[in-house]
């Protein structure tokens, strides 16, 4: 006997991140979801952008990692709360994590949530979290490449910062190259090569996150 | 990568749609998988035979149906299967697009006894 089952594989996890979602849109909150390979640069960003950022809005961290505080406590050197998340091997951030860990956050007080997620292309596209945008990092030294090895995670951004933008001429990178791979991939997807190292080319991603929480709190 | 995971779901929506068939013993799983989904479906084969064995699940056939990556312009509305993750519209070179297919991953029935 045949039974219909037609059941998502991922409606639990997906449920609990329109909780998250709703938990997030009550308070005002602005919640990216932050993707990239390791050593990408993801944790630099967040300190830049927690530098840029923290005397115009309130900012909050939710750390990914698989084991260590490492991260954790390079960000809450920058004053800001942030919540420690440790997988125990998982390659990804799931939805119910994150509504594990914002019970520790008054979301109240916050117009920027940023969620660093596990260092992994492939994983953490597939997940939902209740997260606003996707945003994507990648850097340079990875090779340029990566939009047709990992086409999910480029489609499923709304940001893309290439980061390391310094490194250009160092390393075999050819950006234009990388651009048709991201545009034939994700056409709408808004691209920023930045240098965390150097602090060069951030403004627009400043811009952009200032637009979107000043959207955020005009609805 | 996260395949376990994935796995360990899908066992959880296989005994939740038991307990309203119960006696009833489970010999195949039919899965859709779209080609745009992140997940390997001989790691999501490994995972279930291991998750399985000892369980009432054990032995039951997981059965994947691949479905195709379509997507449909949004200027001429020509449908078409996008190959190596290239979004351009094959006839007006239109990079708008509505995703039809391929990023399934659902349970669609499973046969029992």
């Amino acid at each position: 006997m045949e039974i219909k089952v037609l059941t998502a594989v991922l409606e639990a996890n997906d449920t609990i991140a329109e909780q998250n979602r709703e938990l997030f849109r009550q308070h005002g909150n602005f919640v990216i979801n932050l993707m990239g390979a390791p050593g990408a640069g993801k944790t630099s960003l967040l300190e830049r952008t927690i530098q840029a950022l923290s005397g115009e809005l309130s900012i909050g961290v939710i750390e990914g990692d698989i084991s260590t505080s490492l991260d954790a406590e390079r960000i809450s050197k920058k004053n800001v709360p942030v919540v420690q998340l440790n997988t125990h091997g998982a390659c990804h951030l799931d939805a119910n994590m994150i509504h594990n860990a914002i019970v520790h956050m008054d979301l109240k007080v916050l117009d920027l949530l940023i969620i660093e997620n596990i260092g992994n292309l492939v994983c953490p596209a597939e997940f939902k979290v209740g997260e606003d945008h996707k945003v994507m990092l990648s850097s340079v030294p990875e090779g340029d490449d990566k939009p047709k090895k990992y086409p999910l995670m480029f489609k499923e951004s709304k940001v893309l910062l290439l980061n390391k933008m310094d490194l250009m001429g160092h390393v075999d990178f050819n950006l234009e190259r990388f651009k048709k791979g991201v545009y034939e991939v994700n056409p709408h997807i808004e691209l920023f090569p930045i240098s965390c190292r150097e602090g060069a080319g951030l403004e627009p991603w400043m811009d952009w996150i200032r637009r979107r929480v000043r959207k955020k709190d005009a609805k | 990568m996260h395949e376990l995971g994935i796995t360990q779901e899908i066992i959880k929506v296989i005994d939740r749609e038991m307990l309203k068939h119960q006696g009833c013993k489970v010999l195949g799983i039919t899965l859709k998988i779209g080609e745009m989904s992140a997940v390997v479906p001989d790691s999501l084969r490994f995972c279930f035979k291991i998750l399985s064995s000892g369980t009432p699940l054990e032995g039951a056939e997981l059965r994947i149906i691949s479905v195709l990556l379509i997507a449909r312009c949004e200027d001429c509305h020509h449908k078409f299967h996008v190959k190596e993750f290239q979004f351009l519209c094959p006839l007006c070179g239109s990079v708008n697009h509505t995703i039809l297919s391929g990023r399934e991953l659902l349970i669609e029935q499973m046969e029992v006894e």
